[in-house]
């Protein structure tokens, strides 16, 4: 389709429900809900927050209670997601991975359901590695794909939900020279991707990892939890029941957690089996990287990290060992 | 259920966490309604010669007479609260603790060192057994409310034990310190919901620190990689937790 026809697109989605869109708020790029495209940052290169807060809210209610019967709070209409890059599309198909396995969240799973993803391609910078994490490309997880190709977008279908909406007229059929241009285009932003990181074997070497090392590669981390509240696939929260004051009505809350904070593994009694940043970077890294790899290379917990800690020169010493 | 008997009293402050109390304006009757409050220093002038279940202390200690009316106040009640940045940390009446020596600070203010006998102002803990602390200069009146109820129910308030950073990201803030002002959000705990980053500017650390948890020195390296001078880190620390040994010992 062509750029000029992306306002029509727009309003057509909007009609399935409110959009939620890249905006820019001073420095930053973050995803809030829109009326018109010309609020949208269409170029942009990461949003502060991950877009995974529309299906796992930072902060929401969860349940009622008043001290006889409770009742769920389901916030899940329909909505839009546009302008999704690949690198969050492959951190919402990890979180799948655990809140759609069974037993699955209800919360999560509903709104996953009801909320449309329209992807759009990205302005890599020197800090995204997602070519070394398989995540530069969305196979899946949306229902529409738009990648920049110059004067126009060549969209990819992946559902029947998506396919409904490229019905209008202004939707071409794609030729062999948008093939190859959607193909100059990819392959010039994997180009452009220079950051790499060689994940091969590293969760044996993080377990490895002597704690000296450990000590001076956390020597400035100040515990403040910032890099997991940004990662597209960071999956902990925490709940809690906040009262009334006639002490029996009240909600229950859940919020996003991390594991680099103290309380993440506090146990009963006051133990913490990670009581330092040394215990819990190590389980960082062990769950991002260590296995299967959780991490989609999106950089934000290094450009977000108030003591400026590197995700990936961490990694890179820890391959070396020193 | 008997209604928990509750004191609430002040030393060297400024009243303003008691304030706050009476700042909760729509949950103020609902909160008398439930508690028994025998003793509000602001409120009323009654100071009933009572046992309690809860004492809400206010201020720093920093003479004699406080320090004994503190141990008083302890024997009577069955939880003490620390609320505030005075009665948690000494307040910003301490920020020069271990550098000004208190005669010294009695002859600049009264002329004269033996006007009466004064201490260092330091928090309750220095003294009595603390059971909780509402941290803050002054507190949060939701979270005074969220305590006051979780009391009213048998437990033990939740305390805030991670930074500012988490409500701040939480808020989708960018970073200040990043943006190069002097945010002490990392070192102090939340529950302010990272009030003053969301306005742009530095938190000055008016919630003290997390006992035991915040990584003063390596806020103090990240502060001098980020160009702050070693005084003015030195300053901005001990504005609200001059008292805290980390930061009492930095040169
Ligand atoms: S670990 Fe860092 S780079 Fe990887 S997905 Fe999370 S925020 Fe992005
Ligand atoms: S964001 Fe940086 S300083 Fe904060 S916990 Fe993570 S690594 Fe440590
Ligand atoms: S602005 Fe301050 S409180 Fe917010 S993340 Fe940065 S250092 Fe933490
Ligand atoms: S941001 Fe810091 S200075 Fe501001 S209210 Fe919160 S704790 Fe106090």
């Amino acid at each position: 389709m062509a750029k000029a026809d992306l306002p029509k697109l727009f309003r057509t989605l909007a009609k399935y429900g409110p959009v939620v869109a890249p905006v820019r708020v001073g420095e930053n790029v973050v995803f809030r809900e829109v009326t018109s495209l010309e609020e949208v940052e269409l170029e942009y290169t990461r949003s502060l927050t991950p877009p995974k807060k529309l299906f796992l809210g930072p902060q929401e209610e969860i349940l009622k209670f008043d001290g006889e019967k409770y009742e769920e709070v389901f916030e899940d209409g329909k909505a839009v997601l546009f302008g999704v890059h690949a690198c969050d599309i492959n951190g919402l198909l990890k979180l799948d991975e655990i809140y759609l396995d069974s037993p699955q969240d209800e919360y999560y799973a509903r709104r996953r359901e009801n909320v449309m993803i329209v992807g759009m391609s990205c302005v890599p910078d020197e800090r995204c590695f997602c070519t070394s994490t398989g995540s530069s490309y969305a196979y899946g997880g949306f229902d529409l794909f738009l990648h920049d190709i110059g004067r126009e977008y060549v969209v990819r279908v992946r559902t029947e939900r998506g396919y409904e909406f490229t019905k209008d007229g202004y939707f071409k059929r794609m030729e062999e020279k948008d093939f190859l241009a959607f193909k100059k285009a990819e392959e010039k932003k994997v180009r452009s991707i220079k950051r790499k990181v060689d994940l091969a074997g590293i969760g044996d070497l993080i377990d490895v990892t002597p704690k000296s090392l450990w000590e001076e590669l956390t020597a400035k981390c100040l515990a403040c939890g910032s890099c997991n509240l940004v990662c597209p696939t960071c999956q902990c929260y925490d709940v809690l029941d906040v009262l009334e004051l006639d002490i029996r009505s009240g909600s229950r809350i859940r919020r996003w957690d991390s594991c680099m904070l103290k309380r993440h593994a506090l146990v009963a009694g006051g133990g913490n089996f990670r009581p330092t940043v040394v215990e819990r970077t190590a389980n960082r890294l062990s769950c991002k990287v260590g296995g299967e790899i959780r991490c989609v290379g999106c950089g934000r917990c290094t450009v977000y990290c108030p003591a400026k800690i590197d995700l990936v020169e961490m990694l890179e010493r820890i391959r070396v060992g020193a | 259920m008997k209604k928990p008997r509750v004191g609430i009293f002040g030393f060297t402050g400024c009243a303003g966490d008691q304030l706050m109390i009476l700042n909760l304006e729509d949950e103020l009757l609902d909160l008398v309604g439930a508690l028994d409050i025998k003793s509000f220093t602001m409120a009323s002038s009654l100071v009933e010669d009572d046992e309690y279940d809860v004492a809400f202390v206010e201020g720093s200690i920093t003479t004699p007479k406080q320090k004994e009316k503190l141990e008083q106040i302890r024997n009577k009640s069955k939880l003490l609260v620390a609320i505030g940045d005075c009665a948690a940390w000494g307040g910003v009446q301490a920020s020069c603790n271990g550098i000004v020596s208190v005669s010294k600070k009695m002859v600049e203010v009264y002329g004269s060192r033996n006007v009466w006998e004064i201490y260092e102002s330091k928090p309750l803990s220095a003294y009595v057994k603390v059971d909780f602390v509402l941290p803050g200069c002054p507190i949060e009146k939701e979270e005074f409310l969220r305590a006051a109820t979780s009391l009213l129910h048998g437990d033990i308030p939740e305390a805030v034990d991670y930074p500012v950073c988490v409500e701040c990201k939480l808020r989708e803030n960018g970073c200040v310190l990043l943006e190069g002002r002097l945010c002490l959000g990392p070192i102090t705990p939340g529950g302010c919901k990272a009030r003053c980053p969301s306005l742009g500017v530095d938190c000055i650390g008016c919630r003290g620190v997390i006992d035991g948890e915040s990584r003063i020195k390596s806020a103090i390296e990240v502060f001098k990689e980020a160009g702050f001078e070693k005084d003015y880190v030195k300053k901005r620390l001990r504005m609200f937790a001059a008292n805290y040994p980390e930061i009492l010992e930095v040169k």
